[in-house]
């Protein structure tokens, strides 16, 4: 089963890519050039390696609370919003002075409050956690622009964006020719250290019972609601660690409209990732790579910059269409069918 | 005059034989009853009637048309022939009015026969622009009695449509259909209550494991001979270990519950369970067992009474909900409250507070003690062929059902709870099952099973406690005749 996944999500892949060659095509450019490009842009240098490292590093974080709250029987759409929060927190500290261990926790901290508002509405007077998430993520990107606009506005800056992070706030880089940071590591041994809450804990067993039969969990007489809060809190730390990750490793100041909806497309990484924590780290890395070739692509032969989030849609909705239960039936039905007369 | 014959008519469900060979004549103007125990055959009877099933063998005949090779090919087709049916949960839409919802039946099937404009004489409808959310029970089955009547059926189909009244309303559901088959309506009109039964039908059918037992006019057959062909005579399980009691285990004292549960709430409900002890809660389904199992197992809290196991109070207005570790439960619905399909068998085994903890190392989870856990109970509880990593979705039901017993009985509980246990089980699987009820017993354990399988009730059990209307109507000792037992079946209005 877990084959079938793996075999679904590379063959999605592939089709994605070939859409990709197909579209790079019609619009009149030479697909060899253009896989040219893209192999630069992913690996033509260690700079440019490491970039698709960063890429991935935040749709991991946030593909990984994603995945937490569906493995707990919860719909959390908002790690768009609690990266945003993660990012707000983070800047504010780290123009303020903190160092880089403060910003992530401080960037965790408000990411797992802001997602907490969200299952407090749930627990105690029954808000959809699907809306109240998906509110909140607006919520968030507006209070980042005001945020802007007031307090955290650079002095004498004309833009609305913050002054940059005091030194002491960016995250330490691992390598001197690229800009791997700190937190490439920290999403990794976030990965792992899921796998194992989810599949070695007690809590694990709690969450994946909730949110396969809610029914049985509570029978068993376990704390569904205490570890649902549990789990949405941290979910948000790990969306707002990204964030924080984000602003202190990469951008190292806060600007207007910081997230092109990564906390959207992590949905889809934990999708893919069968919310399997170190598949979502396959996935992640995969999208990562998507990402920064489609810029390559961008950079040399001038196609558009949205490349990359057609591919993407495309890569997700071949996975959907291998894994849905009618396409896998018809699938093995016909290799039977095959099988039998072949013999 | 005849109206709707079924002749021969046999439907399978797999292995399950649901109808065999059944025959029944449906007269015009008349009350024709049906009755039988739950898994006798009437909804598969009605739905062969709806057009809902086909039958697999056996001819349908209507009015004076030639016998068909098969009934209806739709709900719609058999709705378009005459044929309505009010089902037991009606399917009014809360959030539309009386008017709406009258509406609603009459869009989705424009190909039947104009709707009736006088079908409202024969039902007092409440105000036509009321929600449906705010009716009574008894209002809602009116409207719903009115829908069906909108395309002036020949045939009118009452599923058990007094189970949900009270005596007053139900009364007058009654005269009603007196009024509907003095108007030439034929009524099919199925019970689980004896009495109505025999005050009201003309004809009475009896069901029992798909076949006709018994049919019979009014007049020619009495309470007792009624019962004893609905339950048939059952046989005392042989192997039915001497009753050693000990101390009470279970006591319920004067249980009553919120009706917005599931309807009808229990009410005054008080028995005990000692050690050593099987007691059985026996009645037709819908009349409190789901409230009381609900209670027991800590997912509902009572509006007045108390449940305590040896002296401890468990279940109270006023404590928290939850499960008390000291109870073992086997839930009614085993494949969503007993079972998380998608994890493993030994995963499923930790479904339980108590056996979770014992396998906690920290916040660990002991992976050679849950592995050891699984084995275990895959050798002892005989699960062939299934290793601890088997999803417990790819189980058979009667393995599931093992898997639940290794998990409930790890920690030989004073209490268990058995709800339904040999539901939709082969007979070795119910005899397992059964089996592991006698071990209950002999280690000293309280068992309440709740069943509405006669026959096990009646072998399992040293006394028969029979609920009705959410009240506890007999307490009948272990080799009561299956006739007594069945009286206060049907008993609970008299």
């Amino acid at each position: 089963m877990k084959q079938n996944a793996i075999a679904s999500f590379a063959i999605s892949l592939l089709f994605a890519s070939l859409c990709g060659l197909g579209i790079v095509a019609a619009l009149g450019a030479s697909p060899t050039e253009a896989v040219a490009a893209f192999g630069r842009a992913i690996a033509g240098s260690s700079y440019r390696f490491g970039e698709t490292w960063i890429a991935a590093t935040l749709l991991l974080l946030c593909g990984l609370g994603a995945a937490l709250g569906f493995r707990s029987g919860l719909f959390n759409i908002g790690a768009e919003g609690q990266l945003l929060a993660g990012m707000l927190a983070a800047t504010a500290l780290g123009v303020a002075g903190g160092s880089f261990v403060l910003v992530l926790i401080g960037g965790a901290v408000a990411g797992a409050v802001f997602a907490a508002i969200a299952a407090v509405l749930r627990a105690k007077r029954n808000v959809p956690e699907v809306l109240a998430t998906l509110l909140l993520n607006f919520v968030a990107l507006h209070l980042v622009s005001l945020a802007l606009q007031t307090v955290l506005r650079e002095p004498g800056g004309d833009l609305p964006q913050s002054a940059p992070l005091l030194a002491v706030a960016e995250l330490p880089r691992l390598f001197a020719e690229s800009r791997v940071h700190l937190g490439c590591l920290i999403a990794i041994l976030a990965a792992f250290v899921l796998e194992g809450v989810l599949f070695r804990t007690a809590f694990g067993l709690r969450l994946r019972a909730a949110g396969e039969s809610e029914p049985a969990a509570r029978l068993a007489g376990f704390p569904v609601d205490r570890d649902r809060f549990l789990a949405f809190s941290l979910a948000g730390a790990l969306a707002g660690l990204a964030g924080a990750i984000e602003v202190s490793g990469v951008t190292h100041r806060l600007f207007e409209n910081p997230s092109p909806g990564f906390g959207y497309i992590a949905i889809a990484v934990a999708l893919l990732g069968r919310n399997r924590p170190l598949l979502i780290a396959v996935a992640a890395y995969a999208f990562g790579v998507l990402e920064c070739g489609c810029l390559g692509l961008a950079r040399e032969i001038g196609l558009p910059r949205g490349l990359a989030q057609v591919l993407q849609a495309i890569a997700i909705l071949g996975f959907l269409v291998l894994e849905s239960r009618a396409v896998r039936e018809f699938l093995t039905r016909r290799g039977s069918a095959a099988a039998r007369g072949e013999a | 005059m005849k109206r709707l014959a079924l002749h021969q008519v046999s439907k399978s469900f797999g292995a399950l034989r649901a109808l065999d060979a059944v025959d029944l004549e449906i007269e015009a103007g008349r009350i024709h009853a049906l009755v039988g125990e739950n898994g006798a055959g009437k909804s598969t009877l009605v739905k062969i009637l709806t057009g809902v099933e086909r039958p697999d063998r056996g001819s349908v005949s209507f009015g004076d048309a030639a016998a068909r090779p098969l009934a209806f090919d739709s709900p719609a087709a058999a709705r378009a022939m005459g044929i309505g049916v009010v089902h037991q949960h009606d399917t009014l839409i809360d959030a539309f009015t009386i008017e709406e919802n009258l509406a609603l039946s009459q869009a989705r099937s424009l190909a039947g026969p104009a709707p009736s404009s006088a079908f409202r004489e024969h039902v007092r409808l409440p105000e036509p622009t009321r929600l449906a959310a705010d009716l009574s029970v008894g209002e809602r089955q009116r409207v719903e009695i009115a829908r069906a009547l909108a395309f002036d059926p020949k045939i009118l189909i009452l599923d058990e449509p007094t189970a949900v009244l009270a005596p007053p309303e139900a009364a007058a559901l009654l005269a009603e259909m007196r009024a509907l088959a003095a108007r030439g309506v034929g009524i099919v009109f199925i019970s689980h209550y004896l009495d109505e039964v025999l005050a009201a039908a003309d004809r009475i059918t009896v069901l029992r494991r798909g076949r006709v037992v018994a049919t019979a006019s009014r007049g020619e057959i009495d309470r007792e001979r009624l019962a004893i062909a609905m339950v048939g005579d059952s046989l005392q399980s042989p192997n039915h270990l001497e009753t050693v009691r000990r101390d009470v285990r279970l006591r319920v004292r004067s249980l009553t519950t919120d009706e917005r549960f599931d309807p009808p709430p229990l009410r005054g409900v008080e028995f005990d369970v000692c050690g050593g002890e099987c007691v059985a809660i026996a009645g037709v389904a819908g009349n409190g067992q789901r409230a009381l199992a609900a209670v027991l197992s800590g997912r509902l809290r009572p509006l007045a009474g108390q449940v305590s196991i040896e002296g401890r109070l468990v279940a109270a207005p006023g404590l928290p909900l939850g499960r008390s570790r000291e109870i073992a439960v086997v839930p009614e619905d085993r494949r969503s409250e007993g079972l998380a399909l998608e994890l493993s068998i030994a995963e499923n085994l930790l479904l339980c507070e108590r056996v979770l903890s014992a396998t906690q190392r920290g916040i660990y989870l002991s992976a050679q003690a849950v592995r050891r856990l699984a084995e275990d109970a895959i050798a002892r509880f005989e699960i062939h062929g299934a290793t601890p990593s088997t999803p417990v979705g790819a189980l058979s039901g009667g393995n599931q059902q093992r898997v639940i017993l290794a998990r409930e009985l790890l920690f030989d509980p004073p209490v268990a709870l058995l709800v339904q246990p040999t539901r939709g089980l082969d007979v070795k699987a119910t005899a397992y099952v059964h089996s592991a009820v006698e071990s209950i017993r002999s280690r000293g354990g309280a068992v309440l099973l709740i069943s509405t399988d006669l026959d096990e009730v009646m072998a399992m059990a040293d006394r028969i406690l029979v609920l009705s209307r959410g009240e506890i109507v007999a307490d009948l000792p272990r080799g009561s005749s299956s006739a007594e037992v069945g009286r206060a079946f049907g008993g609970g209005r008299a």
